[in-house]
């Protein structure tokens, strides 16, 4: 018999081959030192190959913030916890679509130049998760979510299959796994079948309002809670962060800052904050302390203000998609905002920024 | 079709083979759920299986060729790799080691050819050789030999990335 190929040998391990088939090959590889050799190598390749993957399922912290973290993160069952503040992709197009009527109102009372920008970048579809925070906010969702023109038949039974399906597995197996993360209160971290049976006196379901507002009513307090998620993820910052409460209270509807870090670079103590402008598209904000006077004497012979004449527009080498702006203020402050944006959305995002920054 | 039996059933291999692929959590349940409503508008599969993952590796194609904005996670990173820092974290609980070896998995996993790639997702949550194949378009009996292939590779990318000299490590020699 011819030696046993690679792919029959992974095949054999794998149990592929039929019966006959991997009696040949046990066979062959029991008398050939060659074949028992390359078997020994295959079962190392697939368990090797076995612990790499392994380590994919966690996913890296403050680039997908929600949740992430834990090594069997994948592993949990898809589902929220109010721990980990995760909102399910389904909650957000439905509360999109409750709130549309109030978040376009909220965008065209505002004058501002950033929201356009930012809604042409986004998908149309998903409601930024800040103007859903402030709709169900200030509006009971209930109501709105009973007059809202926006959700169409189909987009309706598309929701409601999603939420079905979401509440009739994730929630159950949710309830019967612990929580991934500290539950700093565990009476604020019920499953959602709980929420719904008792929901917050702003989303109380309207028993006249049909199931789309009894959907809301289970929705809207997840909401509510990732919403202080947010605040005590900021909170539990300390004191290297840099009074995240009132940024968060300045950034514009659709704007929220998803993660915020201090690295050094160059000797330079350096804040790094990731910016959600919309859904799916983040920037990297840096705040880089004042340089050394030497370095601020250097840098003079540029003028250098937070108006703009300093600013530099730098495309990324390594990848084009990203755009980088970099700019100074009279204080020695440097910073730089790069994303996958065109340069004048980084503008006006800068302009939003350096706004906040200042109050 | 029995939404919540199929749901139940592949909901969390779905989403974890998507994980895996595309190093995104949050798209990765959006493709898994996307892929359920699918589902549930097919009167009947035969390989229930294989069609998802044909349908999620599917809705991912489709949607890379339209919109690269899905890719933010690896673009952040490279920007950050970019920057020449030691970074400080603040946040507790932070495994440095873990990270670290979870970026050269990544890179590794990266540096498979597409078709070997889906063929090892696929394989690690239990799929068998005739559902791979169906998925891939493959005859069954390349399914081996992609596979071989796909783990001494992975295997040998990532044992030459740990021979590399961390970042930090120089930063500290240095």
């Amino acid at each position: 018999m011819r030696h046993l190929d690679e792919g029959t040998i992974h095949a054999w391990l794998d149990g592929a081959l039929n019966a006959q088939k991997a009696g040949e090959a046990e066979k062959h590889a029991a008398r050939c030192t060659q074949c028992a050799m390359a078997v020994a190598d295959a079962r190392g390749f697939i368990a090797a190959s076995s612990r790499i993957l392994l380590a994919l399922d966690d996913v890296p912290g403050g680039v997908v913030p929600r949740g992430a973290g834990s090594a069997l993160g994948a592993r949990r069952s898809a589902t929220s916890t109010a721990s980990g503040q995760r909102v399910r992709p389904w909650m957000l197009k439905v509360a999109a679509s409750i709130v549309v009527v109030a978040a376009t109102g909220v965008l065209i009372s505002r004058s501002g130049v950033l929201e356009r920008p930012m809604a042409a970048v986004g998908e149309s579809k998903v409601a930024p998760i800040a103007a859903a925070n402030e709709s169900v906010a200030g509006a009971p969702s209930v109501t709105v979510a009973a007059n809202a023109p926006a959700l169409t038949a189909d987009k309706k039974t598309d929701a409601l299959l999603k939420a079905k399906a979401a509440e009739s597995t994730n929630v159950v197996s949710y309830a019967a796994q612990p929580a991934a993360e500290p539950v700093q209160a565990p009476a604020a971290a019920p499953p959602a079948r709980q929420l719904a049976a008792a929901p917050t006196e702003s989303a109380r379901p309207d028993t006249n309002a049909g199931p789309v507002a009894n959907q809301v009513a289970t929705v809207a307090p997840k909401i509510t809670q990732m919403q202080s998620g947010v605040a005590d993820r900021a909170a539990a910052g300390g004191a290297a962060k840099r009074s995240t409460g009132s940024l968060e209270v300045g950034l514009p509807p659709g704007m929220r800052m998803v993660s915020e870090k201090t690295v050094t670079a160059q000797a330079r103590v350096v804040q790094k904050r990731v910016y959600e402008v919309s859904p799916g598209i983040e920037v990297i904000y840096s705040i880089f302390e004042p340089a050394a006077a030497r370095d601020r004497a250097e840098a003079s012979a540029a003028p250098a203000n937070d108006s703009g004449a300093a600013e530099k527009d730098e495309s990324a080498d390594s990848d084009p998609g990203v755009n980088t702006i970099k700019w100074s203020d009279s204080t020695g402050t440097d910073f730089m905002l790069s994303g996958r944006l065109p340069l004048d959305s980084l503008r006006v995002i800068r302009q939003r920024l350096t706004t906040v920054h200042r109050q | 079709m029995d939404a919540d039996r199929l749901f139940r059933t592949y909901n969390e291999m779905l989403t974890r083979y998507l994980t895996r692929r595309l190093g995104d959590r949050d798209w990765a349940e959006e493709v898994a759920q996307e892929t359920f409503v699918r589902a549930l508008r097919q009167e009947s599969v035969t390989n229930e299986r294989a069609w998802l993952f044909t349908v999620a590796n599917n809705l991912i194609r489709d949607e890379a060729r339209k919109d690269s904005r899905r890719r933010r996670h690896l673009e952040l990173l490279r920007e950050e790799t970019r920057d020449d820092v030691v970074e400080i974290e603040i946040d507790e609980g932070t495994d440095a080691q873990r990270a670290h070896e979870t970026a050269m998995a990544r890179q590794a996993v990266d540096s498979l050819a597409e078709r070997d790639r889906l063929a090892l997702l696929m394989r690690e949550e239990g799929l068998d050789y005739e559902e791979i194949a169906a998925a891939l378009k493959l005859s069954v009996g390349s399914v081996g030999t992609t596979l071989s292939r796909a783990r001494r590779r992975l295997v040998e990318h990532y044992e030459a990335l740990q021979k590399l000299p961390r970042r930090s490590e120089g930063h500290a020699a240095s």
